[in-house]
């Protein structure tokens, strides 16, 4: 039985009607199997990314060029690299889920500020979306969180770092947003 | 992955609607502090209430903090302080309340229930030495509050209890003149009190509850008014079903708030879970009002027709939604319509769409009842134990919880203004009509029969 390799697929496009389907069909074509997909749109630009088995031996530059001409010349941005099985480990052992959401005037650098913060404090961004509407600027981020670190001392550190600046910063742990959004929510049983 | 919509959806609801834990309330068993030495027995009452209680208020700091929401108020609720002055007379009886204001001054709760007597079908000499005490103990104490339960559906309506009431709130009244009689706001009568309340002045920790239990009130009119006003920008044409399903909706957000930090909570200090009772507990700030409610559902006159259909179908919605988000749903539970709480309800007593007459007849559908009423000072003890009479009729034939609290105001008069300030809010005094015409009736005293449970019509 052929070996089977695992990549990793990314693809960044304007976005159009059936990328997906010339990209999947590409993958099946060229024998590969799709594990896992996740797509989004923003502000009318598509991205895409994959994780998909070749048969071993598949020439990976050549499988490249084949998914990126299921667009139109030039259309999509395609890039692979192989799968570290070790990335799927998780970032730390005893972790809780925050979200951590900030609003207020729209300026340069709110971005890097706040994702330096967390940098240097070990906690890693897990989803993130941010916009500005009106003016007026909106991120909202995942975190996973050690649970060793202090909470309410974090939540005056990311406070701070926005204060006297009009912004509105809020460290939340994800079990509030579980609680009232999800049906089957069952959470802090004693 | 949770959804950015959902999230942002939770943070509009926490902070720009006014979304809180209104109440975290651990109620608490004193009945092991009962005995013949006064002195002792305040000093076991005040061990207990430090001992259990002295980690809730920074508990509830930390978990609120943790999911971003305020925790409003830390509270306790008390078995029924008239078992422990069976053997005391009122002076010892006052003992207690004091120990029990002192130690909650230490534990740094803002109020405590249970100063309180379940009469529905007599009254102990304890009962009577608890009510007796009630306007030294309301008058001195700051943070006590009471409750009487007079009347039930099993058992019908202690009109003996009433008139002592009808007096004592008088007395209360007196004793706090200088506050607008402020001490009646602390005390609620009752009829089929629930055991379980979170919300102050009516909790207590009732005969069948555990040894030590926290109960959560959760409260988010502004997130319901909100909610209907999307829904009519949205939706000109909604129907009263689409309204009742956005509360439902909305209500079952609110609820499960409630039950997750309860829950919490509960764990860290290492005690049961009890319930989480949502209801619609308006405050005096603007956006935090039941009053607002109506308005948003189309009724332009509080008080005026439609008021009670509206407040039904509230408090309906509210219920269903609250029971589908939780197992532990108790308390109360509905819309309250305190009046000197809720600016837009005390708005429209100032502008005479409210009546007292109107009121009554919506406490038929809704939580509680005749609630933070101010009345003139000079309405006589009988006048009010009628008024006392038909609230408790309407929870009795109902099978459903009413209440009470009254307030007469000393030295004012119908349209004067009563000011009590905080949460308790202000409203100008309420006309009551026919005064005194109903002596005859309540002086025949006894018991009004438990009420027929079949041919409900």
């Amino acid at each position: 039985m052929t070996q089977r390799l695992e990549y990793v697929v990314s693809i960044m496009s304007r976005d159009r009607v059936g990328i997906v389907a010339g990209v999947s069909a590409a993958i099946r074509d060229l024998g590969g199997n799709i594990d896992a997909m996740s797509q989004t749109v923003m502000r009318g630009y598509f991205t895409i990314i994959i994780t998909a088995s070749f048969p071993e031996g598949t020439d990976m530059e050549k499988a490249r060029a084949r998914i990126e001409a299921s667009g139109d010349p030039g259309e999509l941005s395609v890039s692979i690299k192989p799968w570290e099985s070790s990335a799927a480990e998780p970032y730390c052992e005893v972790c809780d889920q925050f979200v951590l959401s900030i609003m207020g005037e729209d300026s340069p650098g709110i971005i890097a500020k706040i994702c330096g913060f967390l940098a240097s404090r070990n906690i890693n961004i897990e989803d993130l979306y941010a916009y500005v509407d009106d003016g007026k600027f909106i991120f909202i981020s995942q975190l996973r969180v050690p649970r060793a670190k202090d909470v309410r001392q974090l939540q005056i550190d990311i406070e701070g770092l926005y204060k006297g600046k009009g912004m509105v910063v809020h460290l939340q742990h994800e079990n509030i947003f579980l609680a009232t959004q999800k049906v089957d929510f069952r959470g802090g049983e004693n | 992955m949770l959804r950015t919509e959902d999230i942002i959806t939770t943070i509009r609801m926490l902070q720009k609607e006014n979304l809180d834990v209104r109440t975290v309330t651990l109620g608490l068993n004193l009945l092991e502090c009962a005995g013949p030495e006064i002195d002792q027995v305040c000093e076991k009452i005040h061990r207990k209430i430090v001992s259990k209680a002295g980690r809730l208020a920074s508990v509830c700091e930390e978990i609120g903090a943790k999911y971003g929401i305020p925790v409003v108020n830390k509270r306790l609720a008390l078995s029924p302080v008239s078992a422990l002055a069976e053997a005391h007379g009122p002076a010892g009886t006052l003992k207690m309340a004091k120990a029990i204001d002192d130690a909650a001054g230490e534990v740094c709760v803002d109020l405590v229930g249970g100063y309180s007597a379940l009469v529905q079908k007599g009254m102990t000499p304890g009962e009577r030495n608890l009510i007796e005490s009630l306007p030294e103990a309301l008058s001195r104490t700051k943070r006590v509050c009471a409750s009487v339960n007079v009347a039930s559906t099993a058992a019908g309506i202690n009109m003996d209890a009433i008139l002592l009431l009808g007096e004592t709130i008088l007395k209360i009244a007196d004793k706090t003149r200088d506050r607008d009689g402020f001490g009646c706001a602390k005390l609620v009568v009752f009829a089929n009190v629930p055991e379980d309340n979170p919300f102050m002045a009516g909790a207590y920790l009732g005969a069948g509850e555990p040894e030590c239990v926290v109960n959560i009130g959760v409260s988010g009119p502004g997130v319901v008014k909100r909610a209907l006003d999307r829904l009519r920008e949205s939706s000109p044409q909604a129907t009263l079903g689409d309204v009742a399903e956005r509360v439902k909706i909305t209500s079952f957000r609110v609820t499960r708030v409630g039950e997750l930090i309860g829950r919490e909570v509960a764990a860290e200090l290492g005690v049961s879970f009890g319930i989480v009772d949502l209801s619609l507990a308006p405050t005096p700030k603007v956006g935090d009002s039941v009053g607002e409610i109506f308005q948003a559902m189309g009724i332009s006159k509080i008080g005026g027709p439609g008021s009670t259909a509206a407040l039904a179908l509230l408090n309906d919605a509210v219920k269903k939604g609250g029971l589908f988000a939780s197992s532990s749903v108790g308390g109360l539970s509905g819309a309250f319509i305190p009046v000197c709480e809720d600016s837009t309800l005390a708005a429209a007593v100032a502008n005479g769409t409210l009546t007292l007459e109107k009121l009554e007849a919506m406490t038929s559908v809704c939580s509680v009842g005749l609630d933070m009423i101010a009345i003139p000072g000079d309405v006589d003890a009988d006048t009010l134990s009628a008024i006392i009479a038909d609230e408790a009729a309407i929870g009795v034939v109902n099978s459903k919880t009413t209440a009470l609290r009254l307030i007469p105001v000393p030295g004012k008069k119908a349209g004067d203004k009563a000011v009590f300030g905080g949460l308790f809010g202000e409203s100008v005094i309420m006309p009551v009509r026919n005064v005194g015409s109903a002596s005859e009736f309540v002086r025949h005293g006894g018991r009004i029969p438990a009420p027929l449970q079949s041919l409900k019509n």
